[in-house]
């Protein structure tokens, strides 16, 4: 990016995030946090799903590839889940990927993942105001792959 | 066993088919292209001849059992085609009782494209393999060098050479490599301690060759899906078009297919038209695998797959 490009995404650039939500807790905390009407920045498009475990890695790169800046998985607290294990089985999933990704130089705040409960609207604002300021920090997404441009 | 090993190997193939009454039997067979031996199936102990077993014969031969599933089949498997075949039978999609498994004591298998890069000209014929060396013809004098400094990135880190719980157990060819000390944390970590925008620009350097052939996932013996999300049409995951992106979903989507699932056999990368080291991706995930649920795929029909379980005190430091 040149300077003056930096300078127009520092003044007018928001982060998008593609929020996956599980239906019985994380979605419920993001409809208590509006009821509660607490603030939170508007960077979030939130896409309601059954189970955390419903997201696999297409999800969210293929979120990535349509322009997202980052990427939220939120599901219940382990033991807490809705069909049981769906939560469990989705973590032991995601570290996997969350690791390749930071691996092949995907930066770290891109992709998230979080437990919220249908009761904590106030811990899914926060949560909001940190993933968004974290986004934030690492710029736009430029495409993956995209780190060999200076050496062509 | 003063017969030369090849000849040992047609005679034994040819007499275990008939005592064991099979319907055919896969082995290597000697291939078009240089120090690519081509895997083939024998469907009458008649039809037996031309059977090889050298340095090269990398390609995992459990890719063939699915499509011969029906028939009583037997099998040449080192130590990768022997795990292979376990991951197979504890997905179901082949049975134990159809198979007669004659193992092989594996010597490593050597590096076809770092020994065609050094020695453009060398073709079987010009390579004798002897016990721990090579001796390359083309050259004059002929010269001899380390069988173990071209082996195969994946069989430095292999620690299961030679098959277990097989039907017979035939004689070890009188080549071999020193037992591999290395894992693939020795290539795998040096990469993850660098800083981020440089492992970016070494996995954009290096994927950015992929074609999207889809070679590396045909060959794989553990690849069996009917449709392919590559494939899909409904949803439309991704497009053939070899772009950064396409090629970082392929990739990394069928990493993960291969977690707790992979036997490291590096079938894909020695079918890679590209060179692309993809053993860096797969090591990454078997490591992490080892590190994380402590699972090696392939060692056991019963254990579960650790993506296909859970355990309530699992890792969740990605957990925010």
């Amino acid at each position: 990016m040149t300077d003056i490009e930096k300078q127009a995404v520092s003044e007018s650039w928001e982060p998008r995030i593609v929020a996956f939500l599980c239906r019985w807790c994380s979605y419920a905390g993001a409809d208590l946090a509006g009821v509660s009407r607490l603030s939170y920045p508007p960077t979030t498009r939130v896409i309601l799903v059954p189970c955390s475990s419903r997201i696999s890695s297409y999800h969210i790169i293929k979120a990535l590839m349509e322009g997202a800046d980052g990427v939220l998985v939120s599901g219940c607290h382990p033991g807490d889940c809705h069909y049981l294990t769906g939560n469990l089985l989705a973590r032991r999933k995601f570290i996997v990927l969350k690791r390749l990704l930071n691996y092949l130089g995907v930066e770290d705040a891109r992709v998230q993942f979080s437990w919220i409960s249908a009761s904590e609207g106030e811990e899914f604002a926060t949560l909001i105001r940190e993933i968004t300021e974290k986004v934030r920090n690492v710029g736009p997404f430029r495409g993956f792959l995209s780190g060999d441009e200076e050496n062509k | 066993m003063n017969v030369p090993y090849n000849q040992y190997l047609n005679e034994t193939i040819r007499s275990l088919f008939e005592r064991e009454t099979l319907d055919g039997w896969i082995a290597y067979i000697e291939g078009s292209v240089p120090l690519k031996p081509h895997p083939t199936v024998f469907y009458s102990p008649s039809m037996v001849k031309g059977v090889i077993f050298n340095g090269f014969c990398v390609q995992n031969l459990a890719k063939y059992l699915q499509r011969n599933r029906d028939k009583r089949m037997g099998i040449l498997v080192k130590g990768c085609d022997r795990r292979a075949i376990r991951v197979l039978i504890q997905e179901k999609q082949i049975e134990r009782d159809h198979l007669f498994l004659a193992g092989i004591p594996c010597p490593g298998m050597l590096n076809r494209t770092q020994l065609l890069e050094q020695f453009p000209k060398l073709r079987e014929n010009q390579l004798k393999e002897e016990g721990n060396h090579l001796i390359i013809q083309t050259e004059t004098p002929p010269l001899e060098l380390e069988r173990a400094d071209y082996l195969l990135p994946t069989c430095r880190a292999c620690h299961h050479r030679t098959p277990e719980d097989v039907d017979i157990l035939l004689d070890a060819p009188p080549f071999s490599a020193p037992d591999a000390e290395e894992d693939y944390k020795n290539w795998v970590d040096p990469i993850g301690g660098m800083p981020r925008d440089q492992r970016e620009a070494l996995f954009a350097k290096e994927l950015s060759r992929c074609i999207l052939c889809y070679a590396c996932r045909n060959v794989c013996p553990l690849c069996y899906c009917e449709t392919c999300f590559t494939d899909s049409l409904q949803p439309a995951w991704m497009t053939p078009a070899p772009e950064p992106e396409n090629i970082f979903f392929y990739h990394v989507n069928r990493m993960m297919h291969m977690a707790g699932r992979c036997v490291a056999c590096g079938s894909c990368e020695w079918a890679c038209p590209e060179h692309i080291p993809l053993h860096l991706l797969y090591g990454k995930i078997t490591a992490d695998v080892a590190e994380l649920f402590s699972y090696e795929a392939g060692l056991s029909e019963t254990i579960p797959q650790p993506l296909s379980h859970f355990s309530e005190d699992d890792p969740d430091e990605h957990i925010g």
